[in-house]
């Protein structure tokens, strides 16, 4: 070993027996009375083990990195929807899938039918348009815009006629 | 310091630890509490000396303990229960620090055993010539601490349970979960580190 290399092992052996001084530190006398009584308060009416929630709640927590817990949680939070959302969605469709079904074989039966009956049908499909009242608004000169005198009676009303 | 899981470590009276572990499994919470009193003034020790803060320290046992507790049954014994419950503490406490980074925390020392002024190396940093002044036991302390402070977490364990605590490197690896070369190469980087900041009171 060179003199170097023996100075760095000295200096390592220093810096050891230096810090080692720091066992003389004393922790305070009643420590373990108030640690005993801590832990009995809290643990002795429990048995040693975890529920189940606790076992999921410290996993999540227990984590090296903080941001490895919360991607985690995500990805299990959002797995979690993505797959409800794919079950119920693949629950739903075979009911969407037969009503779309049907519609399309009466489609193609109404395409089979005769010229005839189509043409019925159109006038009956015309007829069938809802009859919509005509709503008369009244309104007051007051509230249209000024574009000049205003021509009617002395019993004349303006009216607006619109569906 | 050896731990108790050394060969010969163990005193004779005292039950072993498996047996104490599998009393507690069964409900009996004295046996839990008896590992209690064997350990917690070696836990108590790595926290306080990883975290510089006495009360820290103390709240930080009492969570090591409980989590310990409600472990127990997840303990298989492929590592001894002193190893078990050294890696529950330098992982909670890792934790812990890294949550306390983002606020400033002072030092809160524990009381420096009058016994360390006849310590050698103590008498010989007194005795050596002194060109500015006397080193006090106080001010050892607070330099130490600060020192220790400038570590990163994995270094300043290493360095706790090997200079202070005495642990040997295979033991040290087994808790922390890596290599012995890891760990050297930690604590050789480590005491680069302290020798610089304790460079006035080097030998």
């Amino acid at each position: 070993m060179t003199s170097e290399g023996k100075d760095n092992r000295a200096d390592e052996k220093g810096v050891e027996a230096l810090v080692a001084l720091k066992r003389f530190e004393q922790p305070d006398p009643f420590l373990e009375t108030r640690l005993l009584a801590a832990l009995r308060s809290r643990l002795a009416h429990t048995a040693p083990g975890l529920a189940w929630h606790e076992r999921l709640l410290e996993w999540l927590t227990a984590g090296p990195v903080p941001a490895v817990t919360v991607a985690a949680l995500t990805l299990t939070v959002g797995g979690a929807l993505f797959y409800w959302a794919h079950w119920k969605g693949a629950a739903r469709a075979p009911g969407e899938v037969a009503v779309s079904r049907s519609e399309t074989v009466q489609t193609n039966i109404a395409s089979a039918a005769p010229a005839e009956d189509l043409e019925a049908e159109s006038i009956a499909e015309i007829r069938e348009v809802p009859y919509q009242k005509p709503v008369f608004v009244f309104e007051f000169p007051s509230n249209r815009e000024p574009i000049g005198p205003v021509r009617m009676g002395p019993t004349a009303v303006p009216v607006r006629y619109d569906f | 310091m050896k731990g108790p899981s050394q060969p010969g470590a163990e005193t004779t009276l005292s039950p072993p630890d498996d047996e104490l572990v599998a009393l507690a499994r069964g409900g009996r919470y004295e046996a839990f509490e008896e590992l209690v009193r064997r350990y917690q003034r070696r836990i108590y020790s790595l926290v306080y000396n990883m975290t510089g803060h006495r009360e820290d320290a103390e709240d930080l046992l009492q969570e090591i303990f409980i989590k310990a507790y409600r472990s127990l049954d997840r303990f298989k014994g492929d590592s001894s229960f002193f190893t078990w419950l050294y890696r529950i503490a330098v992982n909670h406490t890792i934790n812990f620090l890294k949550k306390r980074k983002r606020t400033e925390h002072d030092f809160s020392f524990d009381v420096m055993d009058p016994a360390a002024e006849f310590d050698p190396v103590f008498r010989h940093l007194k005795a050596r010539e002194s060109p500015v002044r006397e080193v006090t036991l106080i001010e050892l302390q607070k330099k130490l601490n600060a020192a220790l402070r400038k570590l990163s977490d994995k270094h300043r364990t290493v360095v706790v349970l090997h200079d202070i605590q005495g642990l040997p490197h295979e033991e040290i690896g087994r808790i922390m979960k890596c290599s012995v070369g890891t760990i050297r190469s930690r604590l050789f980087y480590a005491r680069k580190i302290l020798q610089k900041e304790l460079a006035e009171f080097a030998p």
